[in-house]
Parts: C-alpha cells; structure tokens; sequence
C-alpha cells in the first residue's frame, strides 16, 4: 500500500487530534499552522488531501481555497475536538465537514491511492530551487537598494542594520539553493558591513553594487 | 522535529527534505517566540535552530528553552550563516548538539543530522 501524504492546517492541539484520529491508517500528515505556508506547501509537495480547522477556513478561505485545489479538490473540515461546528459549516466552502474522529477515518479512507504530486512526479526540492531561482533578480535589486541607501548615508546604523539582514539571509540561502557566487556575494557586503568604522568597507559595498547589477536582470 | 527559521524559504526547503529524505515528522516556527509557543503543545525530540534571527536570536531562544523542564534535555543543532571557528567553538559551549553551516547541501541536510545525533551517541 502507497502512503498518502495530508496536509493539515491548524494549531498544534488540533494536528495532535488528526494525528490520533489516522493513527491507525497508512497516511503521512505535514502539519502546517498558518495558511500561506500550507498552500505554499500543496503547491510543492501536492499531497492527497487537505484537513483544515474551521477556524483557519474561517481566517483564510482565500489561502485555503487555493492550497485546495493544489490537493486535486479533496478537503475535510474538522469540527470536532475545536467545537466550533456552526462556524466550519459556515466557512467550510468545498471542504467536506467532519464531525467526528470515525468521519474523519472514513473520510481519509476514500482518498485516492496516490496525490497530486506523485501523479504529476512532481520533485519538491526542484520546485522550490526553481522558485528561487526566479525570485533572484528582485532579491538582488532588494539588497542593491539597500545596499546604495546605506552608502548614501554612511553613519546611518539603521540602514546598515537593514542591509546586514538581507545580506545575511541571503549569504545562508542563495548557496543552499545552488547559487553560491551570489551567496558569497551577499557575505562579502555582510562581513564588510560587520566591521566597525573604516571607509574601506564602503569600497566593497561599492564595488558589491556593480556585481549585483548583473543578477538584477 | 522542529525547525526554527526566520528565513520562509529555508523552511520550505528544510522541511521538504527533512521529511522526504529524513523521514522525520516536521514542524516549523519563524522565531524563537513561536518554536516557544510550539513547544508549550507538542514535545519534538529534536530541534534545529537559526542562530541570527530577530528580536530573539538562535542563543536567546536556546536559554528560555533550557529554562523550560519540559525542554531542558532536547537536543538542539545550530544552523547559522556566521563564519569563523571561534563563533562554533562558543556555540558548542552553549550545550547544542553541532552546528550545521550555511549554506548547506539540501539533500546532505538529514546525513549531516544524523551524523551529528550519532556522535553524540
């Protein structure tokens, strides 16, 4: 038998409940507390289904919705165990609503043997590398604007503190994601940007802002 | 397992392979306030934790977790971005289990992990 991934959207209390409830069938759950990072999940990973709480369907029906259809439309609101029954009924939209630990069992029993994501081949790390990679020119307009504000205003630590957080975001992330020159970019403004005083720096900041134009486009 | 990252995208990533590949069970948290918060409901056994982050930092978080009974004993395994050896070296004195560099090698990230809980026996 194939184990079916379910993203479950809600507060710890509740990812525990589904968790006891499908305890016993071969499902694997990836919780997720907020909504915008449940969709950004179903859109990556594209699991067999998607359990939200009426409360986080009532916050985000938008977001959910969405994270839904990336579940090939397949959803179960729960009721229980939050007991706020009247508002899932209200908000649950094309979710279907589950009253009880046994509807929910047999609710995950009618999922379909395979998810979105196993049907399509979908690689998740390939996905979110390639959303990376299209992010990369506006992070590096971001950090050359932040960059060309902080030499503008040298004695500003404000705006050195906000260039040495992108930068240093950046120096941890570009690299993992597989674009190390930019990587070593972004840590080369941030170690020269760590060092107290000196107009040095401002020289490799300068020099920094040249290179980064070339992953601005 | 919980994975403690102001970074949305090294979250994602995290979690992604920390599930597929480690076969872990994944929870996340964008600050130290939230992996406290989290921690209040459910028990991870392990917990990999950014060293720069605002408002409360990789260190700080540590501290309040250490504080707490009910994670005084969790293994805890630093990611961080800083270079130099001797900010390890203070890292390692911090009773966390390794520290993990960025950037890192994403499907390296649960051997590096478990190279790291093995050594520690």
């Amino acid at each position: 038998m194939t184990t079916r991934s379910l993203l479950v959207v809600g507060d710890p209390p509740l990812c525990a409940a589904v968790a006891a409830a499908l305890a016993a069938e071969d499902v694997a759950l990836i919780p997720a507390t907020a909504a915008a990072e449940a969709r950004l999940i179903a859109e990556i990973e594209g699991p067999a289904g998607l359990i939200a709480s009426a409360s986080a369907l009532a916050a985000e029906p938008a977001a959910l919705a969405a994270a839904l259809k990336c579940c090939g439309g397949i959803g179960a609101c729960l009721a229980f165990e939050t007991g706020d029954e009247e508002a899932g009924a209200r908000s649950r939209g094309s979710f279907e609503l589950v009253r009880s630990a046994a509807a929910l069992r047999e609710w995950a029993a009618q999922l379909p043997s395979r998810g979105r994501g196993e049907e399509l081949g979908l690689d998740p790390v390939a996905a979110v590398r390639a959303a990376y990679g299209a992010s990369l020119p506006d992070k590096a307009r971001s950090l050359a604007a932040l960059a060309a504000a902080a030499a503008a205003e040298r004695a500003d630590p404000e705006r050195i503190a906000a260039v040495r957080r992108l930068a240093h975001r950046l120096r941890g992330s570009a690299g993992t994601f597989g674009y190390r020159e930019f990587g070593a970019l972004a840590a080369e403004i941030d170690d020269a940007l760590a060092e107290e005083g000196g107009e040095g720096r401002w020289q490799v900041i300068e020099a920094a802002l040249l290179r980064l134009a070339r992953w601005s486009s | 397992m919980l994975l403690v990252d102001d970074d949305d995208e090294i979250r994602t990533l995290g979690a992604i392979v920390l599930r597929k590949v480690g076969g872990w069970a994944v929870r996340v948290a964008a600050s130290g306030a939230e992996a406290l918060e989290l921690v209040r409901a459910e028990r991870p056994d392990l917990i990999l934790l950014d060293v720069r982050m605002p408002e409360m930092d990789g260190p700080a978080t540590l501290a309040l977790l250490r504080a707490r009974p009910e994670t005084s004993a969790t293994p805890v395994i630093f990611l961080t971005a800083e270079s130099g050896a001797g900010e390890l070296e203070a890292d390692r004195d911090r009773e966390v289990l390794g520290v993990i560099e960025k950037p890192f090698e994403p499907l390296g990230l649960a051997a590096a992990i478990r190279s790291l809980l093995s050594r520690s026996g």
